[in-house]
């Protein structure tokens, strides 16, 4: 009986300390102010932390629980376009990525061409992506 | 007389092309109370397209020497302000911003979803879960028991409650969220930035 308890405070302990690390990470990057203010919806930042705390339940869940969502292609492909909007948004946010570009143009001392090597940059991560699914040999399955 | 400035660092001025002291921010004036500074015109918006102006300060203290060349001022803020004119004033166009909520709401659930399902596959936290029963009750089993996975997912909701401080219209505290912070941060590192393109723009830096 004792140990249903403390196991049941381990699983309820790491659930809290889990869940504030993830979000704490997803803020911390500046994620959804940018795409708050890109968008100039600014008033709804509560909303969609309520939205991300939805999500992160879903899918935390998923793991113990089997869904069983509708067999919809288009719910599938929209679904996919904002995992990659969202992974996309994150691979730029992180300070690496943002801080690569500036020290790259300092030392190279390059002052015109800026938006055609974002460009670039956005067409070669577009590619590498295509690449690692379409490509065997990327990852175990 | 001595008049005492406390400009905002960001205006926003619609249709009319004339920049008065008082649109820019709170105006004192000691002394002789019955000058008025709501007629004392600062600057003058030359092109009738949309456009952000750098003003700085000294501008406004020229212009203001002008009129009351006795006066003494001192300016208690910033030292530049940012000024955007706008022809016509923005219609809000209510649907079209519902689509873009919704469309950043559902890219946020999405990559929340897949951002903890990444962590958990990368930390094998179901593997983890098991050892845990497995030490307690000494029985291995292939599925995580529901004594582990109901309190983490009831720690999951209250460990993000603690962290962003409210969810729906239940809060904690009255303080502003991570997000609300981060959001003031990245508002203002935008202000300096635009601030410093117009000032290399004008030949001051270079």
């Amino acid at each position: 009986m004792m140990k249903s308890i403390v196991l049941a405070f381990a699983g309820f302990a790491s659930g809290a300390i889990v869940s504030a690390g993830v979000f704490a990470f997803i803020a911390a990057i500046g994620l959804v102010p940018r795409m708050a203010f890109r968008s100039k919806t600014k008033n709804y930042i509560r909303f969609y932390e309520d939205v991300i705390v939805l999500g992160g339940l879903f899918g935390a869940v998923a793991s113990f629980v089997s869904y069983h969502l509708p067999a919809i292609p288009l719910l599938v492909a929209v679904f996919a376009i904002c995992i990659g909007t969202f992974i996309g948004v994150l691979a730029v946010s992180l300070s690496e990525v943002l801080n690569v570009m500036p020290i790259l143009f300092r030392r190279t001392h390059l002052t015109i061409g800026l938006p055609y090597l974002l460009l670039a940059f956005t067409i070669g991560k577009m590619f590498g992506s295509l690449l690692y699914f379409l490509q065997g040999g990327f990852f175990i399955p | 007389m001595e008049i005492y400035l406390h400009l905002d660092e960001k205006i926003q001025v619609v249709t009319k092309k004339i920049v008065f002291l008082s649109d820019l921010g709170e105006v004192f004036v000691t002394g002789k109370p019955n000058i008025s500074m709501q007629e004392l015109a600062v600057f003058c918006i030359a092109k009738d397209e949309d456009a952000t102006y750098l003003l700085s300060i000294v501008d406004i203290i020229k212009a203001i020497h002008q009129k009351y060349p006795n006066a003494t001022i001192h300016n208690l803020g910033g030292a530049a302000i940012l000024l955007e004119y706008h022809v016509k004033p923005k219609k809000t166009n209510k649907i079209f911003e519902l689509c873009k909520v919704a469309f950043v709401s559902l890219v946020l659930f999405t990559g929340a979803a897949t951002t903890i399902m990444c962590f958990q596959t990368d930390g094998q936290l179901p593997q983890i879960f098991l050892n845990y029963y497995e030490m307690f009750f000494g029985v291995t089993v292939t599925e995580v028991p529901a004594i582990l996975s109901i309190p983490y997912s009831i720690g999951l909701g209250v460990g993000v409650i603690l962290f962003f401080n409210h969810f729906s219209k239940f809060s904690i505290t009255d303080d502003p969220t991570p997000i609300e912070i981060e959001m003031t941060t990245y508002e203002t590192d935008a202000n300096a930035c635009i601030m410093d393109n117009l000032a290399s723009k004008k030949g001051k830096k270079p």
